[in-house]
């Protein structure tokens, strides 16, 4: 009798210690990749009207980042522009190859801008967003789409309030065309370093001291002469 | 049941006899040939080697062979491979010998400088195809790395010498890694210290000041790097550089960094600002004076320090300015006007005089500077760098010099061990002492050699003592001379002198 209760745990113990060769199932990662866009700024908006005449296009890059794992394959990305578009796309712009490259875990997009007469008086919008598909979800929700306004009409930097007024005082035309001319800067979306301010503070000042000499005060549209502090 | 268990016995027994018989070891030589071993050593090969460029790497390792000398069965092969630790190890090996002994020019492909290589001798029996191996650790090294750098004016053509701490000098330096002439040559501009402006790859910077432009040069190599124009965002119109120069915030050797960059050029200020932040950073554009123009001329010298980043001197306006580091409004790199707590002994704003000559003084952050007034008569001037809000002041003396001759001195240098300018006149140095205020000593050189350049220096290597050079030219050789200075300034008789210059323009220690 006792022998088979012997025999009976011996069994039992025998099988919990097999029990324990079956192999774990490891906690690894296997949702599909996300996609979203990377940019600091959510938009850009573009005007022609900074750079000389025979710049008749241009190129914005819009970079985009994973959520997960890096494929061994190049996989594409859906990001198309969303209904309600005022620019139109293989004319006003063209979307460029929007691939994460294999072993990759981000990419730029190109998006081609083109100088088109219509630019001159208008100004013309689209909003591309990311859409899921095969290879991809979608990331973070409030980084799936990325606005982009093209124009032909000099306006105001969105930037010039926050930067440039610092080193040129109040906006106008006038002052804005003087300074596109004399500092040849094309980008005043953009934040600038600290030695390329030196240098257009500095140009614009000797500039705006020449023309003066030649030609008297420039005066903007409003009235004003125009200074740089 | 007995007879089973002998019969086992007997079969173990003989079955451990036949394995232990395989432990007898064969002591047959049949079919075995000695080979020809070689050894190959050198003590050289326990330290790293420090190889110049233009140095002739000779090496010959002790080699042994085993057998008979065979010689002529060897062939040699020396090769070697970049070793630094940001090497990839996928670049080739450059075979650079097949002799025995090694004598291999270095200079140029495949060794590059500052870099470490391993150089492999590898010797092959021909008749076994046996190898045998030495490595030797390399680092390309510059022997223009420390010593004196002579700027010289060869019939209007510059050309650089180099005088090594060993006293050795070489000529014809600049002539033979240039192929851009150097036209009227005028001033050597040398950083201590590395800039980091992202032009090129940070390190200490070289500029050659000649009339028709200077040009920046490789600090090791001395070839040309870039055109005067390429240092600028916007090339200044006209091309007449005086200073092309960096201040430091510090003056402790140890944390002096590249503060602001100065160039006068046509007398009119260019600023550059480094600091860690990223982009190019070139020289700016024609700074503007406090009135809003360009109506200055500067002369051609800087100084600067934490509180001023840089200050120069408006001949036209006679007064001193700052110069605005950064900010945006008023605009980084303006002259500026100094606050009037600033002045005592004169007025930094308002001097009224001709600055003729400056340098740094005695004591650091201060400086003397040599001024001529309306009526001929030469002033020094002092003052320093620094101040603080309890200690605004930054004046210090103003005096009427007794110093024959000054004002149309040829060269001169200020001594930053004691208190004394000396300065060269025609064929003579005097040592002008600025506490005592007269000439207490004078030095002659025969009559036809006339004083060309003076530079001091307080530390150089191979020298416990602050040293003097003065440069001469006699219309048809430049000569150079080393003065070992006292404790106190004097410069007693010279102690080594170089030949075979041209006409010597300036100097700048190297290292």
């Amino acid at each position: 009798m006792k022998l088979l209760k012997y025999k009976g745990l011996f069994l039992f113990a025998s099988l919990v210690i097999l029990a324990s060769c079956g192999k774990d199932k490891q906690l690894m990662f296997s949702e599909l990749t996300s996609v979203y866009v990377e940019a600091y700024v959510d938009s850009t908006e573009y005007t022609f009207a900074t750079s000389p005449i025979t710049v008749v296009n241009d190129t914005i890059d819009i970079p985009l980042r994973i959520i997960g794992t890096a494929a061994t394959t190049d996989r594409e990305v859906t990001f198309v522009p969303k209904g309600g578009a005022t620019a139109k796309e293989g004319y006003h712009y063209k979307i460029g190859k929007t691939v994460i490259k294999a072993n990759e875990f981000s990419a730029t997009v190109p998006v081609y801008v083109y100088r088109k007469p219509g630019l001159k008086d208008s100004v013309v919008r689209v909003v591309l967003e990311l859409k899921k598909n095969a290879d991809f979800n979608l990331g973070f929700s409030d980084r799936l789409d990325y606005k982009i306004t093209i124009s032909d009409i000099l306006s105001k930097p969105t930037l010039w309030d926050a930067v440039w007024s610092a080193y040129f005082g109040t906006y106008s035309v006038v002052k804005f065309r003087f300074l596109l001319q004399v500092t040849g800067r094309t980008n005043w979306n953009s934040y600038p370093f600290p030695a390329d301010t030196r240098f257009m503070s500095q140009r614009a000042k000797n500039a705006l001291l020449e023309y003066n000499q030649a030609h008297g005060d420039m005066i903007d549209e409003f009235g004003q002469v125009v200074v740089f502090p | 049941m007995k007879m089973i268990n002998k019969k086992i016995s007997g079969v173990l027994l003989l079955t451990g006899m036949v394995f232990l018989s395989s432990c007898y070891k064969d002591k047959s030589t049949l079919a075995l040939t000695e080979l020809n071993k070689v050894g190959l050593s050198d003590p050289k090969t326990l330290t790293t080697l420090n190889v110049f460029q233009g140095q002739v790497l000779n090496l010959k390792p002790t080699l042994s062979q085993s057998l008979s000398d065979k010689m002529d069965q060897l062939e040699f092969e020396w090769s070697a491979y970049d070793n630094s630790t940001t090497s990839s190890y996928v670049v080739p090996e450059a075979i650079i010998s097949k002799e025995y002994e090694l004598k291999y020019l270095v200079n140029g492909d495949p060794f590059t400088l500052g870099q470490r290589y391993l150089l492999r001798l590898t010797v092959k029996d021909k008749s076994t195809g046996l190898k045998s191996f030495l490595n030797y650790n390399l680092l390309i090294g510059n022997r223009y790395g420390t010593g004196w750098l002579v700027l010289e004016d060869k019939a209007g053509k510059g050309d650089l010498s180099f005088v090594f701490t060993d006293n050795a000098v070489e000529h014809g330096i600049y002539s033979d890694r240039n192929t851009t002439q150097l036209i009227g040559p005028k001033k050597l501009e040398l950083t201590p210290f590395a800039i980091t402006d992202d032009i090129s790859a940070s390190g200490k910077r070289l500029y050659i000041l000649a009339d028709n432009g200077s040009q920046e040069y490789n600090y090791l190599t001395m070839v040309k790097k870039f055109d005067y124009a390429f240092e600028f965002f916007s090339a200044p119109s006209i091309i007449k550089p005086q200073v092309m120069t960096w201040t430091s915030p510090s003056t402790n050797s140890a944390n002096r960094s590249g503060g602001l960059g100065v160039v006068i050029n046509n007398g009119k200020m260019h600023s550059n600002l480094i600091g860690g932040f990223p982009g190019i950073k070139k020289w700016g554009d024609v700074a503007l004076n406090p009135e809003g123009n360009t109506n200055y001329n500067l002369a051609p010298f800087a100084t600067g320090g934490n509180s001023y980043p840089a200050i120069v001197y408006d001949n036209t306006a006679k007064r001193f300015y700052n110069v605005r580091g950064y900010s945006p409004t008023p605009i980084a790199g303006s002259l500026e006007a100094f606050p009037s707590a600033a002045s005592t002994e004169f007025d930094m704003n308002n001097v009224g005089m001709t600055m003729i000559f400056q340098d740094s003084a005695d004591v650091v952050k201060e400086f003397n500077a040599v001024m001529k007034d309306g009526n001929n008569q030469a002033y020094l001037l002092r003052y320093k760098t620094e101040k603080t809000d309890l200690a605004p002041r930054i004046t210090l003396k103003k005096e009427l010099m007794n110093a024959p001759g000054i004002l149309n001195y040829t060269a001169a240098s200020g001594s930053t061990s004691t208190p004394h300018i000396y300065y060269g006149n025609a064929n003579t140095v005097s040592r002008y002492e600025t506490s005592s205020n007269v000439v207490v000593e004078t030095y002659s050189f025969p009559a036809a050699e006339q004083v060309t350049s003076i530079k001091y220096a307080k530390y150089t290597a191979g020298s416990t003592s602050a040293r003097l050079l003065v440069a001469t030219w006699n219309g048809t050789e430049g000569k150079l001379y080393y003065f070992t200075i006292t404790n106190v300034g004097g410069m007693g008789s010279y102690t080594n002198v170089f030949n075979g210059f041209g006409k010597i323009v300036d100097l700048a220690y190297k290292y």
